[in-house]
């Protein structure tokens, strides 16, 4: 089975108070949300454990076929191998993605414009909100 | 100094050195690249596992050596016996016992082939392990001698285009004013993820923050168009 997830990561500020947003669907609907905080992080950190969390949560529950989408062109590209990391504090999460990544049987890591990831934007500034 | 066309060019030579950047971690970090290092990998533990096979087996490979050369010898006295007995100078009592030697000969042979054939038996699955261990790796070894020459023509290709992008970079560069490559550089050296991207609404296409509309406004006076967040530069 094919499973679309779509992440979103959410800082008040950078850093500042951070949140995470993840909308599961299959077949066009939601199986799956996560809305939770995650403390202080700069904007890039939170995307990447938005990520992070998804795919845990995938892994875990068997869901093996994933197309992800984000709206963090930075994540997406480094996650891809396009863009370098540079910050130290990006790494190791980038490296853990990959980590999940592997143990998956079908990713694509995708980016896709704000407002077509309403839905996770939404949850993580739910998260943040309440 | 916030010439549109300039600021936007900081986006472009980022475009470069990312391309150039990917070039460089193909290099390691390519499906074939590891594919081979994974292949090594492999080729490293079965060697380690045949040589560990070995070791266990020595006993018999030493009698098995031991015996062959053996037979050999002996194979080589029946040969001069049969030219002997194949001459007319042996009298019957030397053709006799030449005979009975040879006969004797022959039956040391079959005891020292019969205890190879003994030890095969008994080491059997071990030597049916090896065997196999072997033959995955001779097969290894061929897919890592192609796979190594696919790798390689791949690094020929890359090694070619990345002068070519480094080129196109240095030229692109010069026609900077100094104080943009100077900032460029800085945060570069910085470890800035972004150095410049185009706003996306509200949001800092650098590092992601929602900026608010008196912050766009201070972004948009300052001398660089620097975000307050990352420092990256907003178009």
């Amino acid at each position: 089975m094919k499973y679309k997830v779509f992440c979103d990561g959410a800082s008040r500020s950078n850093p500042g108070e951070a949140a995470i947003g993840v909308s599961i669907e299959t077949d066009g609907k939601e199986i799956h949300t996560i809305s939770k905080t995650i403390g202080i992080a700069s904007n890039n950190e939170a995307e990447y454990l938005a990520l992070d969390s998804a795919l845990e949560y995938c892994l875990k529950n068997d869901f093996m076929n994933l197309e992800i989408f984000l709206d963090s062109k930075l994540v997406v590209e480094q996650v891809n191998g396009n863009f370098k990391v540079k910050s130290n504090n990006l790494k190791p999460l980038r490296d853990k993605i990959l980590e999940h990544i592997e143990m998956l049987e079908f990713v694509s890591i995708n980016h896709i414009y704000r407002e077509n990831n309403k839905r996770a934007d939404e949850l993580a500034n739910l998260a943040l909100d309440t | 100094m916030n010439e549109p066309f300039l600021l936007s060019n900081l986006v472009e030579l980022q475009d470069l050195d990312n391309k150039i950047y990917k070039l460089i971690a193909s290099k390691s970090n390519g499906e074939n690249v590891l594919h081979l290092k994974s292949m090594e990998i492999n080729y490293k533990e079965l060697s380690e596992k045949i040589t560990e096979n070995k070791k266990e087996l020595s006993e018999f490979f030493t009698k098995k050596e031991d015996n062959e050369k053996k037979i050999i010898s002996l194979e080589l006295q029946i040969k001069e016996i049969e030219q002997k007995l194949s001459g007319d100078t042996l009298d019957p009592s030397e053709t006799l016992n030449y005979s009975n030697q040879k006969e004797s000969l022959k039956i040391q042979i079959d005891k020292f082939k019969l205890e190879v054939e003994e030890l095969k038996e008994q080491n059997g699955d071990q030597l049916k392990v090896m065997n196999d261990q072997e033959n995955s790796l001779e097969d290894i070894k061929n897919q890592l001698i192609n796979l190594s020459k696919i790798v390689k023509n791949e690094w020929d290709k890359i090694d070619k285009q990345i002068p070519d992008l480094e080129k196109e970079k240095l030229e692109f560069i010069s026609t900077f004013p100094d104080e943009l490559k100077e900032l460029y550089d800085n945060l570069k050296k910085r470890g800035l993820e972004v150095i410049a991207a185009y706003r996306n609404d509200n949001q800092c296409g650098c590092c992601g923050v929602e900026l608010t509309s008196s912050e766009i406004e201070q972004i948009l006076e300052s001398k660089f168009q620097q975000c307050s967040y990352c420092d990256g530069v907003v178009i």
